[in-house]
């Protein structure tokens, strides 16, 4: 189980003129801070595969950044099967995987250089982290491209070489943020049936999408977050009964409310 | 851990072009090559300056002043032949003679009196380099010379004792300084004025790549979430500039003794033969140990200094004033009459600076030097220290 409890995040705004913009058009400024994440409440079971929706801006890749460890909560707390995250840090970045929004692979490595920069970072042994990487190769397709180096590769390329990194040491929660994005059909769907694979194998996926096709297919548990604020959590199939329905015209509600 | 880091730091930065032409070529070639050039340009125009033949003018003189005669007898002096203009000086400033003499109208009687003669030279030294004050001075000094010894003889005074009438007491120097005493005070600060400039260069681009080059190309913050410490990653990072800058301090220190080995072997130009006789490699890895310290603190700072930066190009910009900080120390240190004591051994750079000049000069007081180095070697600790604790820290890592 992964919960997080009552999270709040506040960035501090650049100056008086800056907060002064804002201010007009967003009601999560006040005075010189920006509150992006409020009074956050979310559980997710093991083993689910778990989507964040919402419109631009609305806080998801904070808050997945901030279940990362890249960003800390001001107030509240993080669990990992009923333990705190501050207690263990480290067994807590071992059982999870993120992917952010840029690949965050290095460039002048080649694909399996970087997966194996990232498997001796998360302390896999040599032999182990081959083994894993190859499997992973095969997995995800990457045969043909894994020696070439990071910056000739097309952008769905790219976003496997990621996948595998955020897997590659085998969390028990991957956090990706808008995985798809950008994609072509073919390595859409590679990634889209990964992740099937994950949900098999007992690991818990949250995921942030723009897309509600692959929350349909995937899902079982969706937050919809608007402002900052949850303001939808729950089982999928009760987000489209709310919409009579239309899982689009549901979620489209949430975020109209706090319009 | 840290190894990790430093091994995958080190293989991008192997891999970039830009980081080995500012850490390994430039050092290795241009800047040697640069002054190399300028060395031999240099003392090439000054030699062809002083020997090239000078054009000239002289008025106001009768056949039988001695400066006619003398500037007659200088085989690099020629007498101009052309028109002469109203205006004399109009013929320096267009390049057709080199010098005018105008000799005071009054030289016979002012010479039959006793009296002072002025005479006025026009030349032109908007170069800088012109030899013709110094080259017409010598020649007057000549004439001077005879004329009173002529004129002492005339008052009855004997030969043998007209030098102890023209100047009663004569200063006869002895410096008693060694040739490597006296090479080193000179060439020492000029050695910490080459290889500090490049230590900083060979670690501000390092630096930039892989602290704020990160943040731009958003791979920090797949870093920042493994189990690896902020001190393994400042660690990891720390060496690799430092690394870096001590490749490009070791290249130069290499690249000056290959150039000035290739410079007085090949060009047989003697003040580099000589260099290169004095100091030693001993002195020459003295001087490199000693810049350790201070290669590590300007790789700490320029690692706090990249990682605050948003992007590539505000880091680049960050870097900028930083060359003030290493340049106004140096040349204090370059001062004549600075020598290191217990005040200047606490002055970043400066210590160093003149620490170098001292190992140079074969004469380092090991307290005086160890103190240095162990200042610098505080220093440096206490900006890894503050770069942890800024590795750490939100406002700097996704700094908006």
């Amino acid at each position: 189980m992964l919960q997080l409890n009552n999270i709040n995040k506040r960035f501090r705004l650049k100056d008086a003129k800056q907060s002064n913009t804002l201010c007009a058009t967003d009601p999560r400024v006040s005075g010189r801070f920006f509150y992006a994440l409020k009074d956050i409440n979310i559980h997710c079971t093991a083993g689910q595969v778990v989507a964040l929706l919402g419109a631009n801006g609305a806080g998801k890749t904070t808050l997945l950044r901030v279940l990362s460890t890249a960003l800390q909560a001001d107030s509240g707390d993080i669990c990992i099967d009923g333990q705190a995250v501050a207690k263990d840090l480290v067994y807590y970045r071992k059982s999870i995987g993120f992917l952010s929004g840029s690949t965050g692979l290095y460039a002048r490595l080649t694909g399996f250089e970087n997966l194996r920069y990232f498997g001796e970072l998360y302390g896999l042994k040599a032999q182990a982290l081959d083994t894993r990487i190859n499997e992973l190769v095969e997995q995800l397709q990457m045969t043909d491209f894994i020696h070439r180096r990071f910056d000739d590769y097309s952008t769905g390329m790219k976003q496997k070489v990621a996948i595998a990194r955020a897997v590659l040491h085998q969390p028990k929660w991957v956090i990706l943020d808008e995985p798809t994005t950008g994609l072509d059909i073919k390595a859409r769907e590679v990634i889209l049936s990964f992740i099937e694979g994950l949900k098999i194998q007992g690991v818990g996926v949250i995921f942030s999408t723009h897309d509600l096709s692959e929350v349909e297919r995937l899902c079982e548990q969706v937050f919809v977050i608007d402002q900052g604020q949850v303001q939808f959590a729950g089982e999928l199939q009760q987000l489209i009964q709310q919409g009579a329905g239309n899982l689009y015209q549901s979620v489209l509600s949430y975020m109209e409310q706090s319009a | 851990m840290i190894s990790v880091i430093y091994k995958k730091e080190m293989l991008e930065l192997i891999r970039d072009k830009k980081t080995l032409v500012f850490m390994i070529l430039l050092p290795l070639l241009i800047f040697p090559a640069l002054f190399g050039a300028l060395a031999v340009f240099a003392s090439h125009s000054i030699k062809q300056e002083q020997t090239r033949t000078l054009t000239y003018v002289v008025t106001g003189a009768t056949e039988q002043n001695p400066v006619i005669s003398k500037l007659a007898e200088q085989t690099d002096f020629k007498l101009y032949q052309g028109d002469m203009p109203n205006d004399i000086a109009s013929l320096i400033r267009h390049g057709k003679i080199d010098f005018w003499l105008d000799i005071s109208q009054e030289y016979t009687g002012e010479m039959a009196g006793n009296q002072q003669s002025q005479w006025q030279l026009y030349y032109n030294n908007a170069s800088g380099v012109n030899s013709a004050k110094y080259r017409v001075e010598r020649i007057v000094a000549d004439i001077n010379t005879q004329l009173t010894e002529t004129k002492l003889i005339a008052l009855g005074l004997d030969a043998e004792n007209i030098s102890g009438v023209l100047t009663p007491i004569k200063l006869i120097n002895k410096d008693i300084a060694e040739e490597k005493e006296s090479l080193g005070s000179k060439l020492g600060g000029l050695v910490a004025y080459i290889l500090l400039p490049l230590c900083l260069l060979g670690a501000i681009y390092p630096a930039v790549d892989i602290a704020a080059g990160e943040k731009e190309r958003g791979t920090l913050e797949s870093l920042l979430i493994t189990p690896s410490t902020r001190l393994d990653l400042v660690m990891g990072k720390f060496l690799t500039v430092f690394t870096a800058s001590f490749i490009s301090a070791f290249s130069a220190l290499f690249s000056l003794a290959f150039w000035s080995f290739v410079f007085a072997q090949g060009f047989a130009i003697d003040i580099i033969a000589k260099i290169v006789g004095t100091l030693g490699l001993f002195d020459l890895t003295l001087a490199l140990m000693m810049m350790l310290p201070l290669v590590m603190s300007v790789s700490a700072l320029v690692l706090c200094i990249s990682i605050y930066a948003k992007n590539f190009k505000e880091a680049q910009n960050f870097m900028a004033p930083l060359s003030f900080l290493i340049f106004v120390p140096l040349i204090a240190a370059m001062m004549p009459g600075i020598e290191l004591n217990w005040q200047w051994a606490f002055v970043p750079v400066s210590n160093v600076a003149l620490a170098i000049k001292e190992i140079l000069k074969g004469q380092g007081d090991t307290i005086l030097l160890f103190t240095v180095w162990s200042s610098q070697l505080v220093a440096a600790v206490a900006l890894i220290a503050f770069a942890t604790f800024w590795f750490k820290r939100e406002s700097v890592l996704f700094r908006t």
